[in-house]
């Protein structure tokens, strides 16, 4: 039998302390990680339960909106702050999992969520997430729900997560703390890419706890909307979503908040197509033109080729949604 | 006289299903039970080179590691017992004929123990060239006959000029259409405990809808007497065809409690529910039809193939619907059977009515199209008086009626035929049929009424069936 420790933390405290033990993960929600034990995807030595710590907290602090890492998504979803000062978000987690899941997984789980690629978590076949240097059967797989932006020859594994996708577009900065103490994360340095080394996911050191996200409730973050297009109406993962804020003033949009979702290999935020709306008239042309820039780079196989198109309709889509939010 | 048609029922088992007190198979309590876990191949073809039991072995609690160098024969061996029954396989030799096939079952104490266990088992496979696409073997496709309760048919039927009249009409389409394999998953997997009470005797609980079948089989693949096989079913958490046939588990797992003297139970993770139990095959049917201006049907031609595994035949016989549906001046239906190296599918939810129907019925509605005619019109224009493939009166038909009753309730009058194809917007109209409501059995035995014991479950059955049962 492979036996893990198990260990209740009863304190942020008690928590790093038994998270710097090697090999260890924290457990909140659980929904990612134990279906992931249970299949022998992950296997740590020890676990320690987070789940108990007073992180739920939802609160106002300096422009914006400050979400504890333990708040679940359902309480999220459903806060009348969060639904009118960051409707995306709102909206985002709403469209992912079930009431069920909901539920249980939490903010700071979320950000961590793994890959939904089928062959990382299929022991039979060979992921170089999942074992380092042992090559990706996805690359010659069925790869209608792997990524197109981001990927590399080791891994064109999708990020999963329709609220990183919120995040990232609303700006969030995320805090941890560690043994080397406490230090916020820009939303975009969160989530490494693939690149030689798949098995890195994360800019987290070691032992690092994730205390909570910061929102700013900017202009365009009021008025923010997320899309999301799946195979079916719900319970599914995203073939492409999209986060869109727009701040509209005088008939020019003066902010942007542009992400991608289900077709990167972490939530995908381009700059430069935010920089491309700015100043410019909401419009079709605008907007597309973003899009594009958005999905430059591509990298698509015979049976994910489709999302380009699709995920540049999505954006479209979903900034004119915002733009016409009120 | 009063009928209870309409009326609302309490469903008998409703409260316990839904209060958890309904007992299913794997639920049943069995004093000294022993759990078997299957290791099962990751090649789609090929054969076991080398199985390394040793970690497994060496695990506390674990029983047996049981694989095709130690697992007792069967004197019976894998083979079917009739057209209805499936091949198995049950650890007798060292071919791997699909991806997901039993190749090792691990006994031990406690579930948790022979998952782990499980685990542990390192098998080297000796890969072969493998294909798994209708394309890539559609040249080596062969006839295959029906089969059904009713009886066998031949894999085609031909009557009538059927190149002539698809000449000869006034408007003709020719369609294919596909569907993608359909998977088998319903909430209660597959699951079998076997409980042997001496050397010749054994029984059951298993997660099945036909209980006599898995007497069958059991009795042959052990050699035993069929009424010392005794087979017991509750309650099944969703059939729709998956548990009418018995599968390798239900051999496996009384197989392992023989060898180990144990009762044993066995039940497929979900992973293992994809692969060797079955599910819709794929199907390609091409339709072709013809019609005169004023809607007869000159020729109408269903050919259908679908795929079944190297080792088994099962067959989706999609095109026996056209068989008995429409009159037509010629009607050919054809069934071919492709070879993967695939599990065997099997029986899913109206197997071949379904899929057979949405062709057919596609067809028609595109014909109907062709003519600028109500697809509704198209049908009654083309009623089977008699059934189109023997001639013989049908023993009851009241489709016309259905036909007419469905037309008033739906206001069929006021849709737009046009839209039965564009109605994406505009609301839905269409024709679907229910699959196949007649049988061929117009000159046969009465054997569909009265007492004959079938001991079957149907899909979310309410009552409890076991072998052996007496006849009424």
């Amino acid at each position: 039998m492979r036996l893990i420790q198990f260990q209740r933390a009863s304190g942020i405290d008690d928590a790093l302390r038994a998270g710097s033990a090697p090999d260890t993960a924290f457990l909140a929600g659980g929904t990612s990680l134990v279906d992931l034990m249970k299949l022998e995807v992950l296997h740590p030595a020890r676990v320690v339960d987070v789940g108990r710590l007073a992180l739920t907290r939802i609160d106002s602090e300096g422009g914006g909106l400050r979400i504890g890492a333990l708040a679940t998504n359902t309480d999220v979803a459903q806060n009348g702050e969060v639904k009118k000062k960051l409707p995306a978000l709102s909206e985002a987690l709403l469209s992912g999992a079930s009431p069920q899941l909901r539920n249980a997984a939490t903010v700071g789980g979320n950000l961590l969520q793994r890959t939904r690629c089928a062959y990382y978590r299929d022991l039979a076949t060979a992921c170089n997430k999942r074992d380092p240097g042992a090559g990706c059967d996805a690359l010659q797989g069925w790869t209608r729900m792997h990524a197109i932006l981001g990927t590399s020859d080791r891994c064109i594994a999708a990020h999963p997560s329709d609220m990183c996708v919120a995040l990232a577009a609303l700006d969030a900065t995320v805090r941890v703390r560690g043994a080397a103490g406490e230090r916020d994360i820009p939303f975009a340095e969160l989530h490494l890419l693939p690149g030689e080394h798949p098995e890195r996911e994360f800019a987290l050191a070691p032992g690092e706890l994730i205390l909570s996200v910061f929102v700013p409730a900017t202009p365009q973050a009021a008025r923010s909307r997320y899309l999301k297009v799946r195979d079916r109406a719900s319970y599914a993962f995203a073939l492409a979503s999209c986060a869109a804020a727009l701040h509209v003033e005088g008939g020019r949009i003066r902010a942007a908040g542009l992400a991608l979702g289900g077709v990167g290999t972490k939530p995908w935020r381009v700059p430069e197509a935010e920089a491309a709306l700015v100043g410019q008239a909401p419009s079709a042309e605008a907007f597309g033109r973003a899009a594009e820039i958005a999905l430059r780079g591509a990298r698509t196989r015979p049976d994910n080729a489709f999302k380009v198109e699709l995920a540049r309709r999505t954006a479209v889509r979903a900034l004119r949604r915002a733009a016409e939010a009120t | 006289m009063k009928t209870s048609v309409g009326k609302p029922l309490v469903r008998a088992d409703g409260r316990a299903k839904v209060t958890g007190q309904a007992r299913y198979s794997a639920e049943v309590q069995v004093a000294g039970v022993a759990y078997a876990v299957m290791v099962t191949s990751r090649s789609a073809r090929g054969r076991v080179a080398s199985i390394d039991t040793a970690a497994a072995e060496r695990e506390p609690g674990v029983l047996a590691v049981l694989t095709h160098q130690n697992a007792i024969r069967l004197p019976g061996g894998e083979g079917a017992v009739d057209l209805s029954d499936r091949v198995v396989q049950a650890l007798q030799d060292d071919r791997i004929f699909y991806s997901n096939q039993p190749i090792a079952v691990v006994v031990a104490d406690t579930l948790e123990r022979a998952t782990h266990a499980a685990l542990l088992v390192r098998a080297r496979e000796e890969p072969e060239k493998f294909t798994v696409r209708l394309d890539d073997e559609i040249d080596r496709a062969f006839p295959q006959q029906t089969f059904s309760s009713a009886g066998t048919f031949p894999a085609d039927e031909v009557h009538g000029d059927v190149e002539g009249g698809l000449s000869r009409g006034a408007a003709r389409i020719d369609q294919t259409y596909e569907m993608p394999p359909e998977t088998h998953n319903p909430i209660e997997p597959h699951a079998t405990i076997a409980v042997w009470s001496g050397p010749d005797r054994v029984t059951v609980y298993d997660a099945t809808q036909g209980v006599f079948g898995v007497r069958k089989k059991l009795a042959k693949a052990f050699g035993l007497r069929p009424q010392n096989v005794r087979v017991l079913t509750k309650f099944v958490g969703g059939g729709f065809g998956c548990k009418g046939s018995v599968w390798s588990h239900v051999v496996l797992s009384a197989l392992a409690a023989k060898q180990v003297g144990r009762p044993v139970k066995l039940v497929l993770t979900r992973q293992q529910m994809f692969g060797m139990v079955g599910g819709r095959p794929r199907v390609r049917q091409r339709l072709r039809a013809a019609a005169t201006q004023d809607g007869r049907l000159t020729a109408l031609s269903h050919q259908s193939t679908s795929t079944t595994s190297r080792f088994d035949i099962f067959l989706e016989q999609a095109a026996s619907v056209s068989r008995h549906m429409y009159a037509s001046a010629a009607l050919e239906t054809r069934h071919r059977l492709v070879r993967l190296d695939i599990g065997t599918p099997t029986y899913m939810r109206a197997p071949g009515e379904s899929s057979g129907s949405f062709a057919l019925e596609s067809a028609m509605d595109e014909l109907a199209h062709e003519l600028k005619m109500d697809p509704m019109e198209l049908r009654l224009r083309n009623y089977a008086e008699v059934d189109p493939s023997n001639g013989k009166p049908f023993s009851s038909k009241s489709l016309r009626t259905c036909y007419r009753m469905a037309a008033e309730r739906f206001g069929w009058e006021r849709a737009n035929p046009r839209r039965a194809r564009h109605g994406a917007t505009a609301g839905w109209w269409g024709w679907a049929w229910p699959p196949l409501p007649i049988r061929p059995t117009s000159t046969r035995p009465p054997r569909w009424r009265g007492s004959w014991p079938t001991g079957a479950q149907s899909c979310k059955a309410a009552r409890s069936t076991s072998a052996p049962a007496r006849t009424p």
